[in-house]
């Protein structure tokens, strides 16, 4: 506030603010100090006194400015500028509402680009926090996850990076306080709280002491935790849930507002591993955050992690042989999938108002033509061509103002739109608010377009001579400007950009849609029940609970079909493994390729209606028994037995030294699914029965019902809550519903690339009909004489969409050349469609033909009507 | 003759004691003297400290080394403060007597 205060000083006494600056803020603060202690109302009403004293000091203080006029006279040209505006109220409107959508969704989408991508995270010192992970040595770009064996040494070697913690998501189900709750949770090696910097609101964070084997469990929930669960309870610290199955000890609550490492957790803990997979050096599951310690630089820290993963991959080469360490912002990172996407809405939108801009520049000189009298008039009394052009300047940035303060409005209806819009899991979305930052981004960019749009109209009006417009019966100087088609074509390049943009989209999303996801995805039902806590240590115990659900679910009437599986298809990649082939082992010193493996009930194929390609499907007794079995995708035995048949071979999922299982022989090969979302070409699966890995825990179930899936709801988790009332039911959703989640941020960008191109290609449009009327009107003579000499109507109105279609095939040559080249950005956006795809560029600059046609054609059927007669009698 | 501002006079009167004040305690003195009935804000008092300066009624020294967070210059009365102030503040009991005359406040017995 004393900030704002000052500057409000500087810019409204400035002699007083020289003279007496610091010591007013000094003392406004310590006053405002004083009035806090007596409470907010008090702290409010003297800044209230404080502004207005301020402001009659100012008044009275006011001096008459002698040596230069500028302000008075700005002020009149202000007030002038408003009577003009109310004087056309049309041309107001049209203006007013095309500033307030362009100005509108600018501020919108630039408040969630602020919030997501520009605000500094709320850690301290957030810009030294760093995400370490592993990355391919052939391609930096694909980054994977890091095994605790590698971690603990980075984090024993790595000074540059001081403190560092791994970490990985955990969902954990909460019992003890009335239904169990599944909370998403944060589990660390080291201390992640500890490296964000934090301190708890209650209580204290929890330390590396705390992942020591055996030490008691402990455990940090969150604001949001402790409000929900507890009841904001303060003597909550010391208390003991159990997540899990284990009881946990609550140690401290964060404050409210911090979340790591990205959306809402509900609480973090030490990870606690077993001494076996601390040691592991072939799981990979744990990213790694670090803080860059002072004075070090990324460089210097990226030297480091080099050095340490050469080390690694020459004591574990099978393990590292294809690892690199890369280190990245940690902010850059958290927003990593989406900044683009974000860029390029920001980008589309600021096209947006470069054509509004255009259109309004049209506006203008049409109306600045019709005014040349006025302002050769002012020019021949003596003003100034400086005052005239400042005249017309000040009238755009009076408008740009209001434009801004309605853009304002349609701003806030936008980000609501847009926050409700945007696919969940956009990190810190929340955080887009429309605040200081943004209302200054709203006044910049009303600044800038008032000028943009009023410039040429304001100089080409200054330029002409006062005579020829002074002269009785004139049209206009200006009225044949080069200007205007100018402004034309270039809208019209850039609305077709935008159109290929949002066209490559739209296909892109079309593709994904008509994907065949290699199995019925109707009346599927899909939930994921995890079984935790002592009970359920034993591998038969599980596999025995999870057939007993199956059988209770399959006795459901409506029910079809049912199975189990680690993950549901399109879900996700779910869990990898090395993949190793008896027969042809992998030379030593490599790393074998991970494929996604899913462990599933022998129903799984039948339930999802998954075509067997050839061979068998699994069945009862393909586990750990007489003939252990899997059954592979197509694209797995594409990939590894490329020219013979894989059917018949022996393979094993792991690591040499850690296994999943000993040997299994594929009998089948089944036809691809795709596993990890519509858009994702991953379609690589192995397929084992829970008791060949009986070691998965969460199962999700899927459920083939012969009417609507969702009825289904209640009756699983009654057969769920009488099996083990201590059981969570999560993720409670249809496959139909999993497959439009896998589409959304697809869907969300196409929804909002289309809608801000059509703006711009009806703006387009605009631009083009308004020229061209206003070409015609001031042909109207010219009309009347070329009919009464005989020209057919149909002629005429020919030369005019002759003469509009010339610039329109101009601005879309020139917009294909834009689009070829800007598309390019958009290529990790795209599904199955290149960026500068012909087809979509021919049709969207048919479109665009057909449209600016229309403009075009309208003023000239206008003109073939005007009567010679009635023309020419008027000369 | 000057006619100062009432509130010019508040200040000149915090002032009269001698003691070198800054911005902040001439406030607090103003405040307190008056019981909340004259409350000076920043921007007032350094306007009326601005114009009392250029008329030579104050002048500003250096703060004593001591004072810590407050701000760094005081202000001390002149000669020309002093008589100024002392030449309103008989205006202003003259016209208080006008007014006494007029019956518009009672008679001091």
């Amino acid at each position: 506030m004393i900030r704002f205060y000052r500057l409000l000083l500087r810019l409204t006494a400035p002699a007083l603010a020289r003279r007496h600056g610091d010591e007013i803020a000094l003392t406004a603060a310590r006053l405002a100090a004083d009035a806090r202690e007596a409470g907010t109302a008090a702290w409010l009403r003297y800044w209230a006194t404080e502004l207005r004293s301020l402001a009659s000091t100012v008044w009275q203080n006011r001096q008459p400015r002698k040596a230069s006029r500028m302000l008075p006279n700005l002020w009149s040209d202000v007030r002038y500028s408003l009577r003009l505006l109310v004087r056309t109220p049309g041309v107001t409107l049209i203006a007013l509402v095309t500033l307030a959508l362009g100005i509108g969704a600018n501020t919108a989408i630039f408040s969630v680009i602020d919030g997501v991508l520009l605000k500094p995270l709320p850690y301290p010192e957030a810009d030294r926090l760093y995400l370490v992970q592993h990355t391919q040595r052939v391609d930096t770009a694909q980054t994977s996850s890091v095994s605790p064996g590698s971690f603990y040494d980075l984090q024993r070697e790595v000074r540059a990076m001081q403190p560092m913690a791994g970490f990985s998501g955990a969902a954990e189900t909460m019992t003890g306080r009335g239904d169990p709750e599944r909370l998403t949770g944060v589990r660390s090696v080291g201390s992640i709280l500890a490296v964000a910097g934090v301190q708890p609101q209650l209580g204290r964070i929890f330390t590396e002491d705390d992942d020591r084997i055996g030490a008691p469990r402990t455990i940090v929930i969150s604001d949001g935790l402790w409000r929900r669960a507890f009841g904001a309870d303060p003597g909550v610290v010391g208390q003991t849930i159990r997540l899990g199955g284990q009881p946990q000890t609550i140690v401290g609550v964060m404050p409210r507002g911090f979340t790591f490492p990205d959306t809402e957790v509900d609480f973090w803990g030490p990870a606690q591993l077993p001494a076996n997979i601390r040691a592991s050096r072939t799981e990979y599951f744990l990213l790694i955050v670090g803080r860059l310690q002072p004075g070090v630089t990324p460089a210097q820290a990226q030297g480091e992690l080099d050095a340490a993963m050469a080390r690694l991959r020459e004591r574990f080469p099978q393990a590292n042989a294809s690892f690199g360490l890369g280190a990245q912002p940690f902010a850059e990172a958290l927003v990593s999938n989406v900044s683009r996407m974000l860029w390029i809405l920001m980008t589309t939108v600021g096209c947006v108002l470069l054509i509004a801009c255009a259109n309004l520049a049209n506006l203008l000189l049409a109306k600045a033509t019709g005014r040349a009298r006025e302002m050769a008039i002012r020019q021949a009394i003596g003003a100034s061509r400086r005052r005239v052009v400042r005249q017309l300047l000040v009238e755009s940035a009076v408008l740009a103002m209001l434009g801004g303060l309605a853009g304002l409005a349609v701003g806030r209806v936008f980000l609501s739109g847009l926050v409700a819009w945007l696919p969940a899991g956009i990190p810190r979305l929340g955080e887009a608010a429309m605040d200081l930052r943004v209302l200054l981004f709203a006044f910049a960019a009303s600044l800038v377009t008032g000028v943009g749009f009023g410039l040429a109209p304001a100089v080409q009006l200054a330029r002409d001579a006062p005579a020829p417009a002074l002269r009785e019966n004139a049209r206009g100087a200006s009225g044949r400007s080069r200007l205007r088609p100018l402004l034309v074509v270039g809208e019209l390049a850039v609305a077709l950009v935008l159109l290929a943009g949002a066209g490559l989209l739209v296909r892109s999303f079309l593709r994904m849609q008509a994907v065949d996801p290699g199995f019925a995805s109707d009346r599927l039902l899909t939930f994921t029940v995890r079984m935790e806590g002592p009970g359920y240590a034993q591998n038969d115990r599980r596999v025995a609970f999870m057939q007993r659900l199956v059988q209770g679910f399959e006795a459901l009437p409506g029910v079809e079909a049912v199975a189990a599986a680690s993950y549901a298809p399109v879900a996700g990649r779910g869990t990898g493994a090395w993949f190793n082939d008896l027969a042809r082992p992998w030379p030593a010193g490599t790393t074998p390729p991970a494929v996604p493996y899913r462990v599933v009930s022998p129903g799984y194929f039948k339930t999802l209606q998954i075509p067997l390609v050839r061979g068998r499907l699994l069945r009862e007794g393909d586990g750990l028994g007489a003939t252990p079995s899997v059954v592979i995708s197509e694209s797995v035995a594409r990939r590894f037995w490329p020219s013979s048949d894989a059917i018949g071979s022996e393979i094993y999922l792991g690591a040499p030294d850690n296994k999943l299982f000993e040997r299994a022989t594929v009998v089948g090969i089944v036809k691809n699914v795709n596993v990890a979302g519509l858009g994702s070409p991953l379609t690589d699966s192995v397929y084992g029965l829970t008791t060949l890995m009986p070691f998965w825990r969460n199962f999700t179930f899927t459920v083939r019902t012969s009417g609507d899936p969702s009825a289904l709801t209640a009756s699983v988790r009654q057969i769920v809550r009488e099996a083990d009332p201590s059981l969570a039911v999560t993720g409670v959703r249809s496959m139909a519903e999993i497959m439009r989640t896998s589409v959304a941020p697809a869907r969300a960008s196409m929804l909002l690339l289309a809608l801000f191109a059509g703006i711009a290609m009806v703006m387009a449009a605009i631009g083009v009909f308004g020229v061209m009327s206003y070409s015609v009107n001031l042909r109207v003579r010219e009309m009347g004489i070329r009919l009464a000499l005989g020209a057919r109507p149909a002629e005429v109105s020919w030369m005019i969409v002759r003469d509009g279609m010339k610039q329109a095939l101009a601005g879309v040559a020139l917009g294909i050349g834009g689009a070829v080249w800007l598309t390019r950005a958009m290529g990790s956006l795209l599904f199955e469609v290149r960026p500068g795809d012909p087809l979509t560029l021919a049709a969207v600059a048919a479109a665009l033909l057909a449209v600016a046609a229309l403009a075009c054609y309208v003023p000239a059927r206008r003109a073939t009507c005007v009567d010679p007669l009635i023309v020419l009698r008027a000369e | 003759m000057t006619v100062l501002s009432p509130q010019a006079f508040q200040i000149l009167l915090s002032l009269t004691a001698g003691d070198d004040l800054h911005g902040y305690a001439i406030i607090q003195d103003v405040r307190a003297r008056t019981a909340d009935e004259m409350v000076l804000t920043a921007s007032t008092l350094y306007a009326a400290i601005k114009r009392m300066v250029d008329a030579g009624l104050i002048v500003e020294v250096d703060a004593p080394e001591t004072s810590g967070g407050a701000p760094r210059r005081c202000y001390r009365i002149t000669r020309t403060g002093l008589a100024t102030a002392r030449a309103d503040a008989e205006r202003l009991a003259r016209t208080v007597e006008m007014a006494r005359d007029k019956r518009l406040l009672p008679r001091r017995t």
